[in-house]
């Protein structure tokens, strides 16, 4: 059954259109995946779903409620983890937790239960007292996200929850969403990151340009690239000619160049591996390593768009 | 809600060391270096009552206009004002040219009206860039007024007294007459006004750098406390923390009301430390009427606090509410007789200096300092009032737009 539906929404800033005629629907329980480059749109439309910005155009009905109509009744049922860490640093993690806490009208014995609570989610019971500013990136996004639970919302939106942290960090983030979805938190998670997504997820969309490309499970959207290999070749140095070469070459799809990570699409790696290695010598570039990788969503969103995630 | 993020926000504040020293060191210490700096020069001229010039129409002409304009204007009240008589026309031309700070005008039959034991008007009117100098005026006439009033009342119940046991009034029959009564009466409670009036204008006849300057810094640094708060405010802004308080369950006027009691408070703290450490430290005297005082400093603050939600609406960065926020504060202190007082300043500026909210404060702990009432500062405490209302209502308009 969906629970969270968007139908036709657009957001315009003048000339500029964030987010495109967009529609799609959630469904209870599920951990859905917003993936796009950055500059997508994702953080728009989390921005309209979470109220905080009118959209241009079309409607969210959330469990059934309009948010237009019905904001503090949907306000009840949503968290918001933000991408920024919208924390007080002088204060401490429990005073932090306490002031969201009241803003989601606790008070009181629960308030304090449910700070407790949201601590022992983060693993950062024994912080209780400490001061935002003398956390690590990693332990800040965890309070970050413990302030979105405090009120026990039937929907978190997570947007980009593990910007600059450490890998420890990551696991835990990734742990604790995976877990509260378990529990029966619906979750809205997104992300540029396709290793996140690929991991989280049991439905995906691909953003971009403010517009959804492709939507479905891991499984249909790998159908959409299926047979392709991505051979992935690091050079020492780069020539733009020789790239222009080789997405000349026969079975060459489409071809990505970034920080000196060479991806290359292809519908059979055997056949033109060969090619693609003697072209580049000729070239005189230094091959430092070769991989070849099955088809993931990374591959699905150069398939689509032409271009890496990370452009 | 209001009062969780009121109170956050004053937290916030109490721990930023920084902030503490910017906004409760600094002005105690800019307070002693100008005090000390200007106080010789303070002594010599900067803010003793100045002698100014008044007109007077009198319409009447009678002994007790003349008493009223020789004794007591021209004698006795010679170090507060110099008194020019003059016809109406010409008084209202000396006001207009600002010549003269404020008219007299002595009503017909003023006179006959004072003998007969009947009450009289005098109209006082002033120039609107003068404020200062006519409550003066109106102040000291209408204590002369009153004990008129309470001689003529005295004389009248001597009469009737003498009347109704048959005391005879009669000069002939070598007593007294009424009207002798009634004069002998007036001279009486006229030269107790005097008295009282001249001794309560002579204890608070000048006040000390160090007073003019704790009144000054207060006003500034009031303003640099409420810049503080609207820094705050677009910080969160910045970070998304206040787009996440309207995820909560605030919506937007929780969030401004919040902001603004925020302000509100900080300041409110803020002044309370720095009028304790200047009364009790360097001795300051902010006046006699408690009432008065608390409800400049409570309608400076408010004004400050709007200023503060202006300034957060109109910044689109923190840096630049910094900048634009420094700017005019130290420029509206300037203006507003924060550094020197406004007297000295060129008459262009003493002009501009109405628009501050710091020259309508200033008047106030000046009037208070040399101990008015509470309806002397009323004014003051009206445009105060009128200003942050105007800076809020602006503020909270853009901000629901933004």
């Amino acid at each position: 059954m969906s629970y969270i539906q968007i139908k036709s929404v657009s957001k315009k800033y003048g000339d500029l259109t964030a987010v495109d005629n967009i529609s799609f629907e959630i469904k209870e329980g599920e951990l859905f995946g917003l993936l796009g480059p950055n500059g997508a749109g994702k953080s728009t439309l989390i921005s309209i779903i979470t109220t905080l910005i009118k959209p241009s155009g079309g409607q969210i009905l959330v469990n059934g409620l309009d948010i237009k109509t019905k904001q503090s009744e949907v306000k009840k049922i949503l968290g918001l983890v933000p991408q920024d860490i919208a924390l007080y640093p002088t204060l401490t993690a429990g005073e932090n937790l306490a002031f969201w806490g009241k803003m989601y009208g606790l008070g009181g014995r629960l308030l304090k239960e449910r700070v407790k609570e949201a601590l022992e989610i983060a693993g950062l019971s024994d912080r209780a007292k400490n001061r935002i500013d003398s956390f690590s990136g990693g332990m800040k996004r965890r309070i970050n996200i413990a302030a979105a639970l405090l009120h026990k919302p039937k929907v978190l939106i997570m947007d980009e929850p593990t910007v600059g942290i450490d890998p420890q960090s990551r696991n835990h983030i990734l742990e604790t969403v995976q877990k509260l979805n378990k529990e029966g938190m619906t979750v809205i998670y997104t992300s540029h990151y396709m290793e996140e997504i690929e991991f989280l997820c049991s439905y995906i969309g691909i953003m971009d340009h403010g517009k959804i490309i492709a939507m479905g499970t891991k499984e249909e959207l790998r159908k959409l690239v299926s047979n392709k290999d991505v051979i992935k070749i690091k050079l020492t140095n780069e020539n733009d000619a020789v790239f222009n070469t080789i997405k000349k070459l026969d079975n060459v799809d489409n071809i990505t160049f970034i920080d000196g990570d060479l991806s290359i699409n292809t519908g059979n790696a055997d056949t033109v591996l060969a090619k693609i290695i003697s072209t580049l010598e000729n070239a005189k570039c230094k091959i430092q390593t070769i991989n070849i990788e099955q088809s993931n969503l990374e591959s699905v969103f150069l398939h689509l768009t032409g271009r890496a995630l990370r452009d | 809600m209001i009062f969780n993020i009121a109170l956050k926000d004053l937290k916030v504040i109490a721990r930023d060391k920084k902030a503490l020293i910017l906004l409760l060191i600094m002005p105690i210490v800019i307070t002693f270096i100008l005090g000390a700096a200007f106080g010789s020069s303070f002594s010599k001229r900067g803010l003793d009552i100045t002698v100014f010039p008044v007109a007077v129409v009198d319409k009447d002409g009678g002994d007790q206009a003349k008493a009223f304009i020789e004794d007591f204007l021209v004698k006795d009240l010679s170090s507060l004002f110099t008194t020019q008589i003059a016809t109406e026309e010409e008084a209202f031309n000396l006001l207009n040219s600002e010549k003269v700070s404020t008219v007299i005008v002595i009503p017909e039959n003023f006179t006959d009206n004072i003998n007969n034991g009947e009450n009289s008007i005098i109209e006082i009117k002033s120039h609107i860039n003068q404020q200062f100098n006519s409550n003066l005026v109106s102040s000291v006439v209408n204590g002369y007024m009153q004990k008129l009033s309470l001689g003529n009342t005295g004389a009248n119940a001597a009469i009737e007294t003498s009347q109704e046991y048959n005391l005879p009034l009669n000069s002939e029959d070598g007593t007294f007459e009424a009207q002798g009564v009634i004069q002998e009466l007036q001279i009486r409670f006229n030269t107790d006004t005097l008295a009282f009036t001249e001794s309560n204008q002579e204890k608070n006849k000048s006040i000390s750098s160090i007073q003019y300057y704790s009144a000054a810094m207060l006003i500034m640094f009031l303003l640099f406390g409420a810049l503080r708060g609207a820094r705050m405010m677009i910080e969160e802004r910045e970070t998304r923390t206040l787009g996440r308080v309207l995820t909560t369950r605030a919506n937007i006027a929780t969030m401004v009301l919040g902001k603004f009691l925020g302000f509100f408070i900080i300041c409110t703290c803020q002044a309370l430390v720095l009028i304790l450490f200047a009364r009790f430290v360097y001795g300051v005297y902010w006046g006699s009427s408690i009432l008065g005082f608390t409800l400049l400093t409570l309608s400076t603050i408010f004004a400050g606090s709007a200023f503060a939600m202006f300034l957060s609406s109109i910044s689109k960065t923190s840096e630049a509410a910094d900048g634009l926020g420094n700017i005019l504060i130290q420029v509206f202190t300037v203006l507003g007789g924060g550094m020197i007082p406004v007297q000295l300043l060129p008459q262009f500026m003493q002009s501009l200096s109405r628009l501050t909210l710091n020259w309508w404060a200033m008047q106030g702990y000046v009037d208070l300092m040399f101990g008015r009432d509470l309806i002397t500062i009323l004014p003051s405490v009206g445009v105060l009032l009128l200003m942050g209302v105007l800076f809020l209502g602006v503020g909270i308009t853009k901000l629901r737009l933004q």
